[in-house]
């Protein structure tokens, strides 16, 4: 499983979507808090003047909503297409090595991409009395969150064969669940649904763990998404082994 | 192919077993609360001192959460965050503490009986959307803390717009339910404000309202949520303290003579408490708004004179107020934009009245903050003080020097064995660059575009802002005879002398129990103008001071009535962490720089590095392989 992830790593290293991938996620959370602000409120670092880090942390779900499924687009399609797969199933490895092989060296990278926004705090903390208790906090919530859409992007690779079309569809579910139990989208559908919606919601659970409170029923809600999604995703593979 | 068939079938089977399980354990989990608060100051766990509060409860207390079912969609956290809190502060209790949750829509009944409490409890209106459209419905947010004989009510409303925010609501709740129980099981904390009320001048009654005021309806309704409301007491012409005041609020206090000061003197040596909202000049007031703004265009501001009449009293206890006021060239930079000028709102494009970007400093205002040995700012006040600790700043305006002299109070201050048992201590001071600034034709300066200096050097210094003085007195009186029952005379309503009160209270000359007094050098801080005009005037720095001074004020009297348990609750927000202002705009450059740019420039560094190594190593294996 790490021979894998640390293949998978390496590719990504090798090719400039890695280098993409961490610019555009540093380069967006810092350019939208320190810059342009964020978007729809025009909130920045110099008009906030506190060192709460909220709207900082509150963009990664709208970063990760795009740039994970890009990142997760190519584990799967381009080895189905280029019939590397079948490849693949031959060597003596099992498909849910195969799988968390994949889904480690997306983490890994993701959990990279966090550790070059540390100069945000940082420099937040140099200039007031920073509560480092949240900012762990929404790491943490960021790595589950992260995982959970990597999980669901590489399940949706594994059903497409197309790129595009694996991210367009992995971006459309990780925005339903984030959108989930927001409450300008409960005002719109009807309240019997409301219970579900809040249950299933991403970011309830993401802004929970981001006030620095880890409650135990949210991380466990985030891995046994992740863990679902990478089953299915085996199940995909066995089925694909099978044919 | 048919394994190939059942092999999909297990696969697809076992996939929906896993994720039943998966559901079912989510389920189990969502009802379970175990959670570990990162924060520093525990901000969403239920405080120790909370705690503390639930387990003295010594007999049942009930409380019942009256709410809606469904509310709307904005409040649906709400329940289950209330239970949560509950739940913690009934675990704290030993049993003591028992709630339910009732919903008047689902029991026929309940809400005309409701209706019939006191006070009446009913549903409020609130707006709410139902499939995109929008639609106001009725609802009930209420808890009503039962106690013995003494009920509470608390509306969750009063919450404003933290009820709407999770983070907020989670952590403000235990203050909420905790004072309630500190105000069911102290129906005697009792406080007594003496302030002058006036009538707002006619142009304004529209906005204002007509009736008389003090300006410290804020204060009024902060100190009621949790004690009892604060009852007016008049002292003028010989007016006494009825005994069930426990303290006393002394709010700008003006022309006081000997028989009300005596009276002070007199509750004090009870064991009393006595805080003093010191002027020496009425900026605040109702009456002078008009002035104020015409202060503001001019620079300066005819300003009302008061002669407080406290200065031998306070002397006495070890606190010396001057006249004039205390100016502080470090501590008053914040400045404001004074000008207001008619133009467009480049969001709405509407013509309004706004503040012009034209900044000056406001000479009298002081925004001390407390600084380590390195001046670096430390961010709060006093952390051995539990009043003021958490505060990180303060502010006052045009405040009256002070000066403890310590020697003053313990001339008297001393116990049989000539032990110390009386102390003095200033907890809130001015920069050392402060100085007096005499004011010799009521014409005050508001602002300035130049630094303020001395006019005379011997003033400047540090300058305590609130003194403490607490511990057993002798009084001031001792020895002063004035008539038969040796209390001073009074004084009419046209200022002639009238005999003295007559009094069958033995006068007393030595403490019973040991006392507190509170002296603050101003009294705007809690002013209800002070605030409006902070907020007039968009000053920011100014708006968050006042209202830190203010916690720190109510906490100074919580303290000092019910024990320092609520203040620890009150915990600051994490937006009260504010930056250090001045850095941040002087070093804006360096900011963008580490924050946006170091990264991108690091990683595209890493990229080549990677890239280098890479081509060696390709390098390296293809001269091996030739």
């Amino acid at each position: 499983m790490n021979t894998i992830a640390w293949k998978e790593l390496r590719s990504f290293l090798n090719s400039p979507i890695a280098y993409i991938f961490l610019i555009a996620f540093t380069g967006w959370l810092a350019g939208s808090y320190f810059v342009w602000g964020k978007v729809g409120q025009g909130v920045t670092f110099f008009s906030v003047g506190n060192t709460s880090l909220d709207v900082y942390f509150s963009l990664v779900p709208q970063a990760f909503v795009l740039l994970i499924p890009a990142l997760a687009m190519r584990l799967w399609p381009d080895e189905i297409k280029s019939g590397t797969v079948e490849l693949l199933m031959t060597y003596p490895v099992r498909s849910w090595e195969v799988v968390c092989g994949k889904f480690l060296a997306g983490i890994w990278l993701i959990a990279l991409g966090l550790l070059f926004t540390l100069p945000v705090p940082w420099t937040v903390g140099a200039y007031g009395d920073l509560d480092w208790g949240p900012v762990w906090g929404a790491y943490i919530a960021s790595l589950f969150l992260g995982g959970a859409f990597l999980s669901i992007g590489l399940f949706m690779g594994a059903l497409c064969s197309e790129q595009v079309t694996a991210f367009i569809v992995t971006a459309a579910i990780c925005l339903l669940f984030v959108l989930m139990g927001d409450t300008l989208i409960n005002l719109f559908i009807p309240k019997g649904l409301h219970a579900l919606s809040n249950a299933l919601s991403f970011s309830s659970r993401f802004n929970y763990l981001g006030r620095g409170v880890v409650d135990v029923a949210d991380t466990f809600y985030f891995g046994s998404v992740t863990a679902v999604f990478l089953m299915l995703n085996v199940t995909v593979l066995e089925t694909r082994k099978g044919a | 192919m048919a394994n190939a068939r059942s092999r999909f079938w297990v696969n697809i089977t076992s996939a929906f077993f896993v994720i039943a399980i998966v559901i079912l354990a989510n389920l189990a989990l969502g009802g379970m609360r175990w959670q570990f608060d990162l924060t520093e100051d525990g901000r969403y766990t239920l405080p120790e001192a909370a705690k503390r509060i639930a387990a003295g409860l010594d007999d049942t207390l009930t409380v019942t959460a009256y709410i809606s079912e469904p509310l709307p969609s904005y409040l649906e956290f709400v329940p289950r965050a209330l239970q949560t809190r509950l739940e913690e502060f009934a675990a704290a209790s030993n049993g003591n503490f028992q709630f339910s949750f009732r919903s008047p829509e689902n029991e026929p009944g309940l809400a005309a009986e409701l209706e019939k409490h006191t006070p009446p409890i009913k549903p409020y209106p609130l707006a709410d959307f139902v499939q995109g459209r929008q639609t106001t419905g009725s609802y009930y947010l209420w808890l009503v803390f039962r106690y013995g004989d003494q009920e509470s009510a608390y509306h969750l409303l009063e919450m404003r717009e933290a009820l709407a925010r999770e983070g907020e609501f989670l952590r403000l709740l235990p203050f909420q339910i905790a004072s309630k129980l500190v105000k069911v099981r102290n129906p005697e904390a009792q406080i007594g404000i003496v302030s002058e009320k006036k009538t707002p001048p006619p142009e304004l009654q529209q906005q204002l309202g007509r009736d008389p005021s003090d300006g410290l309806a804020q204060l009024r309704d902060i100190i009621g949520k949790h004690l009892p409301p604060p009852r007016d007491v008049d002292l003028r012409h010989g007016g006494q303290i009825p005994d069930d005041i426990d303290m006393l609020l002394l709010y700008k206090p003006d022309a006081l003579g000997e028989a009300e000061t005596f009276e002070i003197d007199q509750f004090l040596l009870k064991g009393k408490r006595v805080v003093v909202l010191l002027d020496n000049w009425s900026s605040f007031d109702v009456d002078r708004v008009r002035e104020w703004q015409s202060g503001l265009q001019s620079g300066t501001m005819k300003m009302r004179p008061l002669q407080h009449g406290m200065s031998e009293w306070l002397s006495h206890y070890g606190v010396v107020a001057s006249p004039g006021l205390i100016e502080d060239p470090e501590f008053s930079a914040s400045s404001v934009s004074v000008n207001m000028e008619v133009r467009q709102d480049p969001a709405t494009q509407r013509m309004v009245l706004a503040p012009v970007e034209r900044r000056r400093r406001i000479s009298g205002l002081l925004l001390p903050q407390e600084r380590d040995k390195d001046r670096n700012v430390t961010g709060q006040f006093s952390e051995t003080s539990p009043a003021l600790a958490g505060l990180g700043r303060f502010g006052m305006a045009w405040a009256v020097p002070l000066q403890v002299n310590e020697a003053a109070l313990l001339a008297h201050g001393k116990s049989a064995n000539g032990a110390a048992n009386a102390r003095a201590e200033g907890l809130v001071s001015t920069s050392r660059g402060a100085f007096v600034r005499t004011i010799t034709d009521d014409n005050v300066p508001v602002w300035s575009e130049q630094q303020s200096v001395a006019p005379d050097k011997t003033t400047v210094g540090s300058h305590p802002l609130v003194v403490q003085v607490s511990g057993r007195f002798r009084s001031a009186y001792v020895g002063r005879k004035w008539g038969e029952d040796e209390r001073p005379p009074r004084k009419g309503p046209d200022g002639s002398a009238l005999p003295a009160m007559p009094n069958t209270a033995a006068r007393l000359d030595e403490s019973l129990e040991p006392g507190q007094l509170w002296v603050f050098a101003d009294s705007d801080f809690c002013s209800d103008y002070a605030a409006l005009t902070a907020r007039n005037l968009s000053s920011q720095d100014s708006m968050v001071a006042l209202q830190l001074a203010m916690a720190g004020f109510v906490n100074v009297m919580d303290g000092m009535l019910i024990g320092d348990d609520l203040i620890e609750i009150r915990r600051p927000n994490i937006k009260d962490r504010s930056v250090d202002s001045k850095s941040v705009d002087d070093e804006r450059g360096s900011i963008l720089w580490q924050a946006v740019g170091l990264t991108p420039v690091l990683l595209l560094v890493l990229a080549l590095l990677w890239w280098m190594l890479r081509t060696a190593g390709t390098r390296r294996r293809t001269g091996a392989e030739v």
